[in-house]
């Protein structure tokens, strides 16, 4: 199977004419550290073109399991060995949608100061929502995490009539707050 | 809402149903064509049951298909489906079960909206007043961080004590405030819902990491001692984006318990509601007028877990 460092990306509906899903799987592990897998989340988001959410109703997440064209949907309960899933019917996703980008952060909870700094390891996977076959993993996002709360883990966007995924793995020290902004979102 | 059950395909989207779609996981030939419903199947609007015509594997596949209802073969003896909307109409106990009686529009009138709900707004500041009592928290407000109630009130009110009443999805009932040292929701757990904390003023924190666990709460205010409060100050919710929500304590003093506001989580939105109602009795009169009646009690200020 193929891993995606950093930065890379990779030509999806190209390289598979016949894909018209995705499933974004996102798994970790914290050795011990419940505190900090108890508090994570993850998170996806449908931006425009200026990569902005086209509305505080595109922030799907655990309390809003799917966005109004229903074509994003997060699983209540992860297949296989991910933490999380999200499911993408990319031949359904309205064309307003440019980009959707999934992140993870530390919800802040009841004054435990931690960071993404304490993962061991952080990947995100790419299944096929026909078989879910895996297409590619990124390298460990963890290995370079220090006092990060929240986690651009990557991203998929149209790219000349087809969809293209992305690695990002970038960090904010300032959690879900700073996230929130940069993509425009209202908490 | 208005809400047709004639056109489920134009029926409003529901984010909080995951189910509703869902993978159909490759599944070996020989296997029997059970019902693809979801692993949550109960709410499942009538999907596992016309799922289980075992002629063949046909693909029912998404459910708010514009079929649905014309796959409601009604001479089947099933019940009618518990689909939120249909509920109403099964309502009629006269018709036994067997029977699913004709759908007809939801009856007009009373749970219909006459105006919008007041909306909290990130950032900004919402009085409750005994005209507008109730604000609502979006999914968003309601899911992320944590969302403080704090009892901003002078020593002159006297020995206030906060506390909530409160009930998880899992049914578990109970209290949690520092009076009494139940200080976590639920009792010694290692990961609250709630906690009830004091920093200049006492405090309850909720979890919204776990928001899905919590059904609904009350706000208590008592005297510790037992004595009168002389009531004064502001109850103030926070939510990480900033929206604030305060309710004026202004109520001729007494003593008793007073239920000064409630919080109810309907369909991942926090609907706060100003209560401002007093009780002469103890905590536990309290609660159960609000319909707290899965706790036991060991007294009238104490549950047993």
């Amino acid at each position: 199977m193929a891993v995606m460092k950093r930065g890379s990306n990779v030509a999806l509906t190209r390289e598979i004419p016949t894909l018209t899903g995705l499933v974004l799987g996102v798994r970790w592990d914290a050795g011990a550290e419940t505190a900090l897998t108890d508090n994570l989340v993850v998170a996806t988001i449908l931006c425009d073109e200026h990569s902005k959410a086209l509305s505080d109703e595109h922030f799907v997440f655990f309390n809003q399991l799917t966005e109004p064209s229903m074509t994003v949907s997060q699983l209540e309960q992860a297949m296989g060995p991910d933490a999380e899933q999200v499911e993408i019917r990319l031949d359904a996703v309205p064309t307003e949608v440019s980009r959707i980008v999934v992140v993870l952060y530390l919800n802040e909870g009841m004054g435990l100061r931690r960071s993404l700094g304490q993962l061991r390891e952080c990947v995100l996977r790419v299944l096929n929502l026909a078989d879910n076959a895996e297409l590619v993993r990124s390298e460990n996002l963890a290995s370079t995490l220090d006092g990060e709360t929240a986690l651009t883990l990557g991203e998929v966007y149209r790219h000349q009539g087809g969809w293209k995924f992305k690695v990002v793995g970038e960090g904010y020290s300032t959690g879900i707050a700073g996230l929130a902004k940069d993509y425009g979102i209202t908490l | 809402m208005n809400i047709d059950v004639f056109a489920p395909d134009q029926a409003p989207a529901r984010p909080d149903l995951g189910f509703l779609r869902h993978r159909v996981r490759p599944r070996p030939a020989a296997a029997p064509a059970v019902s693809p419903a979801a692993p949550a199947a109960p709410a499942a609007p009538s999907s596992s049951r016309s799922g289980l015509d075992l002629s063949g594997p046909a693909p029912v596949k998404s459910a708010p298909s514009g079929t649905r209802s014309s796959s409601l073969d009604l001479s089947a003896p099933a019940p009618p489906a518990p689909a939120a909307p249909a509920a109403r109409s099964s309502l009629d106990l006269s018709t036994p079960a067997a029977a699913p009686p004709p759908a007809t529009p939801p009856a007009p009138g009373r749970r219909r909206p006459v105006r919008p709900l007041p909306r909290a707004r990130s950032g900004e500041r919402t009085l409750l007043t005994p005209k507008t009592p109730t604000v609502t928290l979006n999914r968003l407000q309601s899911g992320v961080g944590v969302l403080t109630i704090e009892a901003a009130c002078s020593p002159a009110v006297g020995d206030l004590r906060i506390g909530a009443a409160y009930q998880l999805a899992d049914g578990h009932s109970s209290l949690v405030s520092r009076s009494g040292g139940m200080t976590t929701a639920p009792r010694d757990s290692r990961r609250p819902v709630i906690a009830a904390r004091a920093e200049q003023y006492e405090r309850l924190l909720i979890d919204l990491r776990q928001s899905r666990q919590l059904s609904r709460l009350v706000v208590l205010g008592f005297s510790e001692s037992g004595g009168q409060l002389a009531w004064g100050g502001t109850l103030i919710l926070t939510t990480a984006g900033g929206a604030r929500i305060e309710l004026p304590l202004e109520r001729p003093a007494s003593s008793g318990v007073t239920v000064l506001l409630s919080i109810y989580n309907i369909r991942g939105e926090f609907v706060v509601r100003a209560e401002m109602e007093n009780f002469a009795g103890s905590i536990r009169t309290a609660v159960q007028a609000y319909g707290f009646d899965r706790i036991s009690w060991l007294d009238d200020r104490t549950p047993v877990a």
